[in-house]
């Protein structure tokens, strides 16, 4: 189960980091294109951008940010301060852990339930994009389904022994 | 005092005791927002809760959905690249054919790179533990003193966060909603100027104590020019970054993407081959960023 659960945890972070790919690609040609206008300007000439550039970052990056906290949960990558308790009981420590674990589940489930109220709200307004005029409620999609994935990461990691999860630093 | 500043003053020693019981910094503080909030509707009647709950239906969505936001997880992609593509390694061996034939030249080669790395990555502990690999090991087998070499690599380290393009700058200008090339712009002048001192510090420290960081065997010829050369790529794409940003060339989203671009052009073109760019690299890069990534952006919509 945990090992269905990384391969599926990883390979929907890699999905949103090909997403954030396709955001260099996007805004290189952008400026690809805004660099050979200026040039071209020079010879009374004018070479367009990519229209709703900017909306497309836009709605990419919400699609693919919430699909990194998963992952991010499944690595335990969540910043947190282990000053006090580093050298209590085993007991207390674990019971902390399970307390978090728990937290961080029903937060990330109640934030998934008005994210769905919220499609649904988005879908029935008909809110578009302000350039690309792309529908806005798909772009919901990958944000409630990594909500979910991720309250059922930190369901999972309930039973983890909190002595042998070591936290990835930050800086 | 009056209710809604106990409520707040409660709030704040929430935080605190949640942090201390180590809750992730990013949950605590939206349980306290919500509860605090809570509070404040149902026992002062400040305000009504419902309205703010419903809130939540497009608040997630419209944190993450933010044009200006995008350049975080594109520095932190650009940052692990650097880092998978081997520009560490380049950098220390470049900086070490310039600087090394100087007493300390090894401690200072890694401080020069340090600061190079500094340049494409925008994470202090990322730099720290990226140029340790390569340059302790380096340090060790010169029989530089332990505690020299590895004070030089923690100090090193700091330049990550200070040299732009530096992550934590961009998550304070967001924040405050701040200029983010401004931010850059001040932190490059302290940066320079630490730089400086590091490299005087290990110089001092090589002359007075020279058993703590023996001479080293020039590197010379051929394998100078080639390490040298290599230096070159890096350069060309830090200043292709803050030369573009500084001349209003562009914003920092294109910036990052650019250096993103750039960086895999080189794995892909320089370093070709096993020593480049491979698709297990770029998905070990695209893992990291999602852990440093969806750290960053909980805390951002929890702040």
């Amino acid at each position: 189960m945990r090992r269905a659960l990384d391969r599926v945890t990883a390979g929907w972070a890699v999905l949103g980091g090909l997403i954030l790919l396709s955001i260099v690609a996007v805004t290189v040609t952008n400026v690809g294109a805004s660099t050979a206008d200026r040039v071209a300007q020079t010879w009374g000439s004018r070479v367009s951008g990519l229209p709703g550039y900017e909306d497309y970052v836009r709605l990419a990056v919400a699609a693919a940010i919430p699909m990194f906290l998963p992952y991010c949960q499944m690595r335990r990558g969540h910043l947190s301060v282990d000053l006090f308790l580093k050298n209590a009981p085993t007991g207390l420590n674990r019971f902390i852990d399970r307390l978090s674990l728990v937290l961080m589940a029903a937060i990330a489930l109640f934030l998934a339930y008005w994210m769905t109220l919220g499609l649904f709200e988005t879908k029935a307004d008909g809110a578009l994009s302000r350039v690309l005029g792309w529908q806005e409620w798909p772009f919901y999609i990958p944000g409630i389904a990594s909500l979910i994935l991720w309250a059922i990461v930190a369901l999972s990691q309930l039973d983890d022994d909190p002595a042998a999860t070591k936290e990835p630093l930050h800086g | 005092m009056g209710d809604r500043e106990i409520v707040g003053l409660v709030g704040l020693g929430a935080v605190f005791l949640l942090l201390a019981l180590r809750i992730p910094v990013a949950l605590a503080m939206m349980l306290v927002g919500i509860g605090g909030n809570f509070a404040l509707a149902e026992v002062t009647g400040y305000l009504k809760f419902a309205p703010y709950i419903k809130q939540f239906k497009t608040l997630f969505f419209g944190s993450v959905a933010n044009y200006d936001l995008s350049v975080v997880p594109l520095f932190i992609l650009m940052g692990y690249l650097a880092s998978e593509t081997g520009i560490s390694r380049d950098l220390f061996h470049g900086m070490r054919a310039l600087v090394g034939r100087f007493r300390g030249g090894v401690a200072m080669a890694a401080v020069a790179a340090c600061a190079g790395f500094g340049a494409v990555c925008g994470s202090s502990l990322a730099t720290a533990s990226t140029m340790g690999k390569v340059a302790l090991p380096e340090l060790r087998r010169m029989k530089y003193s332990t505690r020299l070499a590895t004070g030089t690599l923690a100090a090193g380290g700091t330049l990550g966060i200070l040299i732009p393009p530096s992550v934590a700058l961009i998550i304070y200008a967001l924040i405050v909603e701040a200029s983010i090339i401004e931010m850059f712009q001040a932190a490059m002048i302290p940066g320079l100027i630490a730089v400086a001192f590091f490299i005087a510090v290990i110089a001092i420290i090589a002359r007075i104590r020279p058993d703590l960081a023996p001479p080293l065997t020039e590197i010379e010829g051929q394998e100078r020019r080639e390490a040298i050369c290599r230096l070159i790529p890096i350069v060309l794409i830090f200043l292709g970054i803050i030369l573009g940003l500084g001349f209003g060339l562009y914003t920092p989203t294109p910036a990052a993407a650019v250096g993103v671009f750039a960086i895999c052009v080189y794995g892909l073109i320089i370093r070709s081959g096993d020593r480049g760019l491979t698709v297990p690299r770029l998905t070990a890069s695209l893992r990291e960023t999602a852990v440093t990534a969806g750290m960053i952006a909980f805390i951002l919509f929890g702040a």
